[in-house]
């Protein structure tokens, strides 16, 4: 067997390092990859977006046929921009917070599931400005609905796609399934006598509820039971 | 027989090169403590692995009290971990 290089690449450095067998650097390898911490993603934080969303949504529908209350769109509208702005802008700067943290590390799946959340949060503060101003604009009803069903439908396929990276199969089908659901069951009853915004509401609260928080709360404890 | 390449032949540099093939990047700090080495010869075995281009060091400035040094690993050095491991399989095939 060939016998190893000498691996001093400059002879005058003092701190060069210790000769290594093979066996040793294979061993090496092992030990230190094993050391690395593993994924530290806090999908936990996604929850301080989804209640109050989810809340809002609910509330929007149930009050929408009852409540004589003007304007209740576009109060629901303004609520909503509120909410993802700050808490979307808070979760930002609180992972990039994290990142840059001594002592860190910021794994491929970190990394990607970051830019998932981060594309995610920037896509919905748009949308939240264009269900605002059309609000305002157009005092259609129909606007309003299907953008909220939008709004929760890209909420429910931002944690498939979490899921899918994580690779955390056991409840994965959870959001796709509740989405699907959800949206057949509200597109079916729009000719019913129910309102189309409680309808839509109602939808998108399920979907938020179903397709959104509950798989992230399955996320958690999956990552809870694995530690 | 393939030969194993000197430059990740090392303890030090092969240690920080099979933590950078795990993630997608480490401080200093995190590498010092994982690799139980001393700052200077850390901050040497580094300084020799991103001038072959192996890895990529980004220092952030005027974050706070200190500079924090990120290193991540390059395409170069993906590579060159994989042969190394081909390499390595070979010889201990051999024994």
């Amino acid at each position: 067997m060939t016998p190893c290089h000498d691996v001093a690449t400059n002879k005058q450095n003092n701190m060069e390092e210790k000769k290594i067998t093979e066996q040793e650097s294979l061993e090496l390898i092992t030990q230190m990859i094993q050391k690395t911490k593993k994924e530290a993603i806090d999908v936990k934080l996604l929850l301080t977006l989804g209640y109050p969303l989810a809340i809002g949504m609910g509330a929007l529908g149930v009050m929408y046929p009852v409540a004589n209350f003007p304007h209740l769109t576009t109060w629901f509208a303004s609520f909503n921009l509120a909410i993802i702005f700050i808490v979307g802008i808070t979760i930002l700067i609180k992972h990039a917070k994290k990142e840059r943290k001594e002592n860190c590390t910021v794994s491929y799946t970190d990394n990607v599931v970051h830019g998932v959340i981060r594309a995610h949060i920037m896509v919905n503060i748009l949308l939240a400005f264009i269900l605002l101003f059309g609000t305002i604009f157009t005092q259609k009803e129909e606007f309003v609905c299907y953008l909220i069903m939008f709004e929760a439908v890209l909420f429910s396929l931002s944690i498939v796609t979490i899921h899918t990276i994580l690779k955390k199969g056991n409840t994965s089908h959870i959001a796709p399934l509740a989405t699907t659901v959800t949206l057949a069951t509200s597109f079916s009853n729009i000719h019913s006598e129910m309102p189309l915004l409680t309808i839509f509401c109602t939808g998108a609260f399920l979907i938020m509820a179903m397709g959104f928080i509950l798989p992230i709360h399955f996320l958690v404890r999956e990552k809870n039971n694995k530690q | 027989m393939t030969e194993l390449n000197p430059l990740l032949h090392s303890q030090l540099r092969l240690a920080i090169m099979s933590i950078l093939l795990n993630v997608y990047e480490a401080d200093f700090v995190y590498l010092k403590e994982k690799t139980e080495s001393t700052a200077g010869n850390l901050s040497v075995q580094l300084e020799k692995l991103a001038s072959a281009g192996y890895i990529t060091k980004e220092t952030d400035v005027g974050t706070g009290k200190k500079n924090r040094t990120v290193c991540r690993m390059t395409d170069l050095g993906h590579s060159a971990m994989q042969q190394y491991v081909e390499a390595l399989k070979i010889y201990l095939s051999g024994l």
